[in-house]
């Protein structure tokens, strides 16, 4: 009950007058959790005259919301609430949450949280235009609820055994323990009648030290904030709750240093800026990775280096992937960092390596070669190649390993690239397929090995397996591992140039994913066919399936770049999504 | 328009006599339900509209496909064979028995299919087992004689029996065993000797760059004595001998009987149904058009004694109660319940009939109903609401009436009409009830049946 009183408390009332300040400055100190709104009026304006909910209607999944009796009954609450209220609902949600709300959760982990929703009425008329609407609906229920004027301008509505709501001139509170509700609206209703004593006793969530530090890296006027205790957020005997092993390797090498920042952090913060073109989602745990223990600390960037490399300043770059990480510390040390049933599949993977490197540790002659920086790209290839065109057109993928030994590195990876090209080869001839002849070239001076086909293979719509051809060089202390000749020339020429984009990298970024959604468009519509049989597989007819993939096209085409990025700062971690559209 | 039938028999293939009540929507279902994967509400009112024989005129006859059928087929035959995957490959022929415009043919090609079972597990290309696909629908309702004959060079089929192996010093027998016993004659109707002769007619018959490829080099050119012939024969040599058979018409009758009409059929109607098969050379077309318009199709004996295979089952259901089927977990349901199609188990196909039916298979099939009814994983259902409107199902013995109509091949017992009426009476909003209500009759056992 108190729940479902609190989830109605956040749905429907949100109102605020737009102050400076943070909306956590009304809440008191000592929350588990919480959630701040800032200026929404400003983003439902935009999504409103940008057209984006018509927009939506138009496009088959829009029609079919449409056609729920569920959308109907949602519609139908719509209708009451604008009649009841007077207003349109996105003019009562803009008018009524046009500046700062404030959700809090408290309490202990396992027992029953307590709820504080505070907000700020940004325009005093619609507002009063609202208390004067709902003061029937309150004398009706007098009996299941208890009415009061506790101070000038104020009403307390109070029901039994869930919680209080407390409305002023301009602000409402509501909250589920009355006592901490109270020290939050007495304040408002003090600063609304101009009455100062209150405020000296009051403590903020706002003045927390966890959560300053939190606020501070939350970016300039974010439009949502999110906050969480994770001191808080221990078992009963104090353990914490985030395991400190993971059963996924993979996922140990992606997030475990993340992950471990989060637990010991006593804090973890989140806030979304939608800006005009742009916007940014960061996730922020303040702590010092310097205090992680070796195999953690080995998934960041090195003190005073600059993290993963920049991306290959190659024109046509649909997108990539770049990490740093010292994989080989990493390895030595996953006994402490994975579970204990994640580990056989790592001495089965080593006895197998074997046969292909006999007599090799794979930790010491593998790893040990291996510099900090991979980079995954894809841009798009041709197919002279081919005397026609693959079916499947696909981009073409590079993987750019940065070797601690060079020399040693690419004879080892050469290697493994005949040993998958000779295996292939088999599968070729079982297949009737035309099999590789490895050869090489030069360019730029760089000596480039690569697969080429015994006889070229003719037809319109080839195999799928006809998009490759894989090619390797190394440049430098770069090797280049490709799945295109093409593209293994364009990284060339661009990696004997400097690149205009290393310049400054700091904060070190200990991975970088990056996508140009134009880019991504051309790769996806060369093979507009495949998405469109896709809708039709899933139950659209043919001209619905052709609208769906216009639809994604047009959006993707609208989004200039999308990014994310985890970056190491003196105080902490930053996780960062941000993107920029026309 | 042609007559009803032009049928002169006077045994069981005699033309069927509506008597007084005349062609009835019951009629009418019993038909769409045996000619196709399912019927809809909306074709079997419009074939209990057309009447009988402009029914049997559309079915029996290769219709054109719309403009979008074209172009959506089109879109997935080239995704099948753009990225070589099988479960493309099924995605394709599961929405051309779903939307076809020639729905018998699709049920003649998976006949086809089933009798020549070739597995792409084998074979491991799309392309070619498309291939194949084409040769059965071009030949749904064409000329079994000739496809025997095509299908010995076709290269899914010489990959899936060895035809390459098969050597002039060293003759393999597969392809030639399965030409006797489950393509043309059965089991009893050859000996080894013929078998051992006729795979000596096949050698050569092998596969080269993708193609059929007469390797004269490995053919045995000698004298051969097959089924009573002796002669220099090569492979068409065989099938020719094979043909004139009686066995073989006998073959291909029990083949129709057990697909369309009765599980066991009796030697004379088989052989009824053969002499039919005999008297039009083999041509499907009027032999089909023959049967359906039969008294022995129509009598009370063949109605509701089909157990249904995963095909008619899945499909249709969705034919018959989904607006938009998702194809992908439809041919996920299929393979649980052991019919992917391009995946034969066996060089004999699927042999169903009282085999589709086991406790496993039957707590699948009331899983598949329950999804069904919620709307969600294999598409939207039909508007219900709509479906009360247009019928006036406004109480609970008006939708059970209505929907055991629809669904069930025979009239359910009052027992099982009392239950389904009781939990009906139990629902307040009518598209609640009758989702329920499809629920509960998509999991009967009268269900299964056909």
């Amino acid at each position: 009950m108190r729940r479902l009183f609190a989830s109605l408390c956040t749905v429907c009332l949100i109102t605020l007058a737009c102050r400076a300040g943070d909306p956590a400055e009304m809440l008191p100190a000592g929350a588990i959790a919480s959630v701040q709104l800032n200026n929404l009026a400003g983003l439902i304006d935009r999504v409103e005259k940008a057209g984006l909910i018509e927009a939506f209607y138009s496009t088959p999944q829009g029609l079919e919301l449409l056609q729920r009796p569920e959308f109907n009954k949602a519609l139908a609450v719509k209708a009451i609430v604008e009649q009841q209220t007077g207003m349109p609902i996105l003019e009562l949600a803009k008018t009524l949450v046009g500046g700062e709300v404030a959700l809090g959760l408290y309490g202990k982990l396992g027992a029953q949280p307590e709820f504080i929703l505070a907000a700020r009425i940004k325009n005093r008329d619609p507002w009063e235009q609202f208390r004067k609407r709902l003061q029937p609906f309150l004398d009706l229920a007098e009996g299941q609820v208890s009415l009061s004027s506790p101070a000038k301008g104020v009403t307390l509505v109070s029901i039994q055994k869930v919680g209080s709501i407390a409305l002023g001139n301009d602000w409402l509170v509501a909250g589920t323990q009355a006592a901490a509700t109270q020290s939050v609206w007495q304040r408002l209703a003090n600063d609304q009648n101009g009455i100062d004593a209150a405020k000296n006793t009051f403590k903020a969530l706002a003045a927390d030290p966890d959560y300053q530090s939190m606020r501070r890296q939350a970016g300039d006027q974010p439009v949502v904030t999110a906050y969480l205790a994770t001191k808080a957020l221990k078992g009963p005997l104090g353990n914490r709750l985030i395991p400190s092993k993971m059963d996924n390797p993979l996922a140990s090498l992606w997030f475990g240093g993340l992950v471990e920042m989060a637990a010991r952090s006593p804090a973890v913060g989140a806030s979304l800026s939608v800006r005009e073109n742009d916007f940014d989602l960061r996730v922020v745990a303040p702590g010092q990775i310097a205090k992680l223990d070796a195999g953690r600390r080995a998934l960041f960037p090195a003190d005073g280096k600059p993290g993963a490399n920049p991306f290959p300043a190659i024109p046509t770059l649909i997108g990539g992937i770049a990490f740093d990480r010292d994989i080989a510390t990493w390895y030595t040390h996953r006994e402490q960092l994975l579970d204990g049933k994640a580990l056989p599949g790592f001495d089965q993977f080593e006895t197998g390596l074997a046969n292909i490197l006999p007599g090799k540790d794979f930790a010491k002659d593998v790893l040990s070669v291996l510099g900090r920086s991979i980079t995954v790209v894809a841009a798009p290839q041709d197919y002279s190649h081919l005397d026609g065109t693959p079916g499947v057109k696909l981009p073409g993928f590079a993987v750019i390993i940065d070797l601690a030994k060079p020399k040693e590195g690419s004879n080892l990876l050469n290697l493994f690239l005949q040993t998958l090209s000779a295996i292939l080869n088999i599968e070729a001839g079982q297949q009737g397929r035309q099999p590789w002849v490895m050869t090489s070239e030069t360019h730029q001076g760089v000596q480039v090995t690569f697969a080429d086909y015994l006889n070229k293979p003719k037809g319109k719509d080839l195999p799928v397996v006809n998009n490759f051809t894989p090619a390797a060089a190394l440049v430098g202390d770069k090797y280049l591992l490709c799945s295109s000749k093409g593209l293994c020339k364009q990284l060339i020429d661009a990696y004997t140039k400097p690149n205009p984009d290393a310049g400054n990298r700091q904060p070190a970024k200990a991975e970088d994913w990056a996508v140009s959604g134009p880019r991504l468009a051309d790769a996806l519509m060369l093979n507009r066919g495949l998405l469109e049989a896709g809708g039709i597989k899933n139950g659209r007819t043919e001209q619905q399936a052709k609208e769906e993939v216009q639809v994604l096209e047009n959006a993707l085409r609208k989004v200039e770049k999308v990014r994310l990025g985890s970056l190491s700062h003196p105080w902490g971690i930053e996780v960062r999504l941000e993107g920029n559209w026309k | 328009m042609m007559p009803f039938s032009q049928s002169t028999s006077t045994g069981p293939l005699a033309p069927h006599d509506f008597g007084p009540s005349g062609w009835t929507k019951a009629d009418a279902a019993h038909l769409l339900r045996r000619a196709q994967y399912g019927a809809s509400p909306a074709e079997m009112e419009q074939a209990h509209r057309a009447g009988p024989a402009a029914t049997l005129d559309r079915l029996c006859a290769i219709q054109t496909e719309s403009a979008e059928f074209t172009r959506a087929d089109d879109l997935l035959r080239k995704t099948a064979l753009d990225t070589g995957s099988t479960a493309n490959l099924q995605a394709w022929w599961l929405h051309r028995m779903l939307r076809s415009a020639n729905p018998l043919a699709e049920k003649m090609t998976f006949l086809w299919h089933n009798l020549f079972a070739t597995s792409n597990d084998k074979v491991k290309d799309v392309a070619l087992m498309l291939a194949q696909n084409d040769l059965f629908r071009a030949q749904a309702l064409g000329d079994y004689g000739k496809l025997l004959h095509q299908i010995a060079r076709d290269p899914a089929m010489l990959i899936w029996l060895d035809g390459n192996a098969n050597r002039r010093r060293h003759p393999n027998e597969n392809f030639a065993r399965e030409v006797m016993e489950l393509f043309s004659l059965g089991v009893g109707n050859y000996t080894e000797k013929d078998i051992q002769e006729a795979a000596r007619c096949f050698t050569g018959w092998h596969m080269r760059d993708g193609e059929f490829w007469f390797n004269d080099t490995q053919h045995d050119t000698g004298s051969k004595t097959v089924l009573g012939s002796t002669g220099a024969f090569d492979g068409d040599g065989v099938i020719d001998i094979c043909l004139k058979q009686p066995a073989c018409p006998r073959f291909i009758a029990t083949r129709l009987l057990k697909t369309f009409v009765q599980p066991e059929p009796d030697v004379a109607t088989v052989q009824a149904l053969a002499d039919c098969i005999r008297r039009h050379q083999f041509q499907m077309a009027p032999v089909l058009r023959e049967l359906l318009a039969s008294r022995l199709f129509f009598s009370p004996k063949s109605r509701g004694c089909l157990i249904k295979s995963p095909l008619d089952l899945v499909l249709g259901a969705e034919r018959a109660l989904v607006t938009a089927p998702r194809l992908e977990p439809t041919a996920r349901c299929l393979e649980e319940l052991g019919q992917a199609v391009f995946l034969p188990p066996t060089v004999k196909g699927w042999e169903g009939g009282r085999l589709w039916i086991s406790s496993t298979t039957y707590l699948l099939r009331a899983n598949f109903a329950s999804e069904l009814a919620a709307g969600t994983k294999y598409g939207p259902l039909m508007d219900l609401d709509a479906q009360a409107r247009d019928h006036q199902l406004l109480n609970a013995t008006q939708a059970v009436t209505h929907y055991t109509g629809l669904l069930l091949a025979t009239p359910p017992d009052a027992a099982v009409v009392a239950r389904l009426r009781a939990f009906a009476s139990d629902q307040t909003a009518p598209a609640t009830r009758d989702r329920g209500l499809l629920q509960l009759i998509l999991a009967l056992p009268e269900y299964q049946l056909m």
